[in-house]
């Protein structure tokens, strides 16, 4: 096994092309990394292996499944490789690549309720997709199902791959997404692409979407949408502000500057409350086509959903990418109320 | 070499022979000392001009052989001229609609024993069910005495047809499974009787494939009906809006009765995803056709003559029955140029199931 899990992490890491271009194309799974047979199978049968990276032992038989799948679940099939192999972006617990930080973080187990981020599960279809929230379906008031929803691995990535970075898709309408504005930093190839380190994001500024791509925000706002709904009173905010360009919702942190709510300078600083057990923060860069320009700190930076969260999830409650206790630690990257 | 040129010359004499409807090693060119022989000897040639086997090498062997049994066969069927090569490179130069045989012994250069089927492999069969654990020989797939069938197929133990139009040569009968254009055999001085532009598969009653139930003689498993066990039983109709039946959810890859464009994932000219594949290749892999109507290589195909809707992919759309140097003796298609044994040079695997499917981003290669 062991041997078989280093000679997959082997070809895996071969075939990794990490790519600094614009909205990161190099994915795996697309193009000429996309092979077919190593989730599908034709006739439910292997004699021998039909590519260099599918090693192991020989002949195989698989329990036919729909779509030709190696698994009988999509999860299942893709935990295959992401899942403790060597060599390959582990987004499940412990990461058996020793990562400092994975950019995305990880699951809990599959079909185990996850109070630290999305909930993986077997069983789970597109086609449900609005229905694992609204429970009541036609009444879209009742997002009563949230609470238990759960993800598939498909939901959020295409398995054919795209042109998107990490072949990311709108769960709701596949093939609908635009380009989204995703950098890693030049040189950093393989699994160094997978750290949060080695990626930058930015955010439109007035050119088409199709071409200056979107926030990340935008695959988040798919389901998450009750949560952009921020109205302010009395010009205070009710929820906390979200950078999403598509509903013209650009913050920040200097926005806050004049009423004290935020300090940019501090966050400009990068020292002192919420730098201490925290490294800074990711943020959006209005503009930004390239990973320098997406890792330039400024007041203008923007405040996004994975500022606070890791997109698959943490050790920590709600995916959180800082222990919000004691002292507003990450908080107060942006808020310094700790040294008030 | 000089025995090959012998050997040729002895085929050219049975030109004499008027042509014939059948196979060879059939009715009238079924000759029993090509193979046999009584008494393990032979102190000279039977001197009727007719083809005269070689030496005697290793035996006496069972059944009167003149060699152990794929050996036999080879002794004719690999690098000489005047009949068809089965074996490593085609000595005789055209490319074989059946490709090539390898050896599991891996003792052929260029075509590894995961290359299709091997001569002498003794595992198991895949998808066979009930397990078939036999020697791969010729005679595993081919009467070795002549039959009805197309190339005199025949697997022991089990009955099935695989009809062509041997009785009106040169005529596409759409009754018949194989439309063979050109009737000359080798050994009558046909040149391409075996080639791949010679051939073409119908599919009489746009259902089921001739071919698919002889395969599933052996690989048992791999082919079935719509609904059974084989393919899954909950294969759904998705969409009948369209004017006809499409299909997903199959458990195993249909080898009949789904037309191109029945399926969920076909990428159509006309499609929202990026047209590519059969609707726009130039070249394409053998499929069946109810009405004859495959298209012409390197030429599209055109809407109203031989559109998706009548072409269903079958066992000879990604396999070469005997194999190729890609594993396990797949086409490795892209579209871009006319079809060697082994597909295009560069291709991948995955360009051919892009040939029908609109699966993932366009690869290079693919039109």
């Amino acid at each position: 096994m062991v041997k078989r899990t280093l000679t997959l992490g082997i070809a895996a890491v071969l075939l990794f092309s990490g790519s600094s271009a614009a909205f990161d194309g190099g994915t795996y799974h697309r193009g000429a990394n996309l092979f077919c047979s190593q989730c599908h199978t034709m006739h439910a049968s292997e004699s021998h292996a039909g590519l260099p990276s599918e090693p192991g032992a020989y002949p195989r038989t698989y329990t036919p499944q729909p779509k030709l799948l190696k698994a009988a679940d999509p999860v299942t099939l893709c935990l295959t490789c992401h899942d403790n192999q060597t060599g390959i972006p582990d987004v499940v617990g412990a990461d058996v690549n020793n990562l400092n930080d994975r950019s995305a973080g990880f699951f809990g187990n599959v079909d185990m309720p996850n109070d630290n981020g999305h909930k993986i599960a077997t069983g789970l279809e597109p086609s449900d997709l609005c229905d694992r929230c609204h429970s009541n379906l036609p009444d879209f008031r009742d997002a009563s199902g949230f609470m238990t929803a759960s993800v598939s691995c498909i939901d959020c990535h295409n398995p054919h791959g795209n042109s998107r970075s990490r072949n990311l898709q709108r769960a709701s309408s596949p093939g609908s997404e635009y380009p989204f504005c995703y950098y890693i930093r030049p040189g950093s190839t393989g699994l160094a692409s997978y750290e949060s380190a080695n990626i930058g994001y930015g955010a439109p500024s007035g050119m088409p979407n199709s071409t200056q791509g979107v926030e990340v925000t935008d695959m988040c706002y798919d389901c998450h949408h009750s949560i952009f709904n921020n109205t302010d009173v009395d010009t205070t905010h009710v929820k906390h502000p979200v950078y999403y360009s598509k509903d013209a919702k650009r913050n920040t942190i200097s926005q806050g500057d004049a009423k004290g709510s935020t300090v940019s300078s501090h966050w400009i600083s990068g020292t002192g409350a919420g730098f201490l057990e925290t490294p800074r923060v990711h943020f959006v860069v209005r503009g930004a086509l390239t990973f320098a320009a997406a890792a330039t700190v400024a007041a203008s930076n923007g405040v996004f959903c994975l500022s606070c969260h890791k997109a698959h999830g943490s050790d920590r409650a709600f995916g959180l990418v800082f222990s919000p206790t004691p002292g507003g630690e990450g908080c107060d990257q942006c808020h310094n109320k700790t040294a008030i | 070499m000089k025995k090959l040129f012998f050997l040729a010359a002895a085929f050219v004499a049975l030109l004499g022979v008027t042509a014939f409807a059948g196979d060879y090693h059939r009715g009238a060119t079924l000759i029993c000392n090509d193979c046999h022989v009584m008494h393990f000897s032979q102190s000279h040639d039977y001197g009727d001009g007719g083809y005269e086997a070689p030496a005697l090498t290793s035996g006496p062997n069972e059944a009167l052989l003149r060699a152990p049994v794929n050996d036999l066969c080879l002794t004719c069927h690999d690098g000489v001229a005047g009949a068809p090569d089965v074996l490593g490179e085609n000595f005789n130069g055209y490319t074989r609609n059946a490709g090539s045989l390898n050896e599991e012994d891996n003792s052929v250069a260029g075509y590894p024993n995961t290359g299709g089927h091997s001569l002498g492999y003794e595992g198991n069969v895949p998808g066979s069910n009930p397990p078939i654990q036999d020697t791969l020989e010729c005679s595993s797939c081919h009467s070795v005495h002549g039959g009805a069938n197309y190339r005199n197929l025949g697997a022991r133990g089990t009955t099935f047809t695989v009809t062509y139009n041997n009785v009106v040569p040169g005529t596409n009968d759409l009754t018949r499974d194989v439309y063979q254009r050109n009737n000359a055999h080798m050994f009558e001085g046909g040149t391409n009787h075996y080639a791949t532009s010679n051939i073409d598969y119908n599919e009489p009653g746009n259902s089921g494939s001739a071919y698919a139930t002889m395969c599933k003689s052996c690989h048992t498993d791999f082919h079935g009906n719509i609904g059974g066990t084989e393919y899954g039983t909950t294969v759904y109709d998705a969409d009948t809006t369209a004017g006809g039946v499409r299909w997903f959810g199959f458990e195993r890859h249909p080898a009949a009765y789904v037309n191109l464009n029945g399926s969920t994932y076909f990428r159509a000219a006309n499609s929202t995803r990026p047209a590519a594949g059969f609707a726009k290749s130039l070249y394409r892999p053998k499929v069946m056709s109810a009405t004859g109507a495959w298209g012409a290589q390197n030429a599209l195909l055109t809407q109203t003559a031989n559109f998706t809707s009548d072409l269903t992919p079958g066992c000879m759309t990604c396999h070469k029955s005997h194999g190729n140097q890609n594993p396990f003796g797949l086409i490795y298609a892209n579209g871009s140029a006319e079809l060697t044994e082994n597909g295009n040079t560069g291709a991948t695997y995955a360009q051919m199931c892009q040939q029908c499917h609109s699966m993932g981003t366009l690869l290079p290669g693919v039109l």
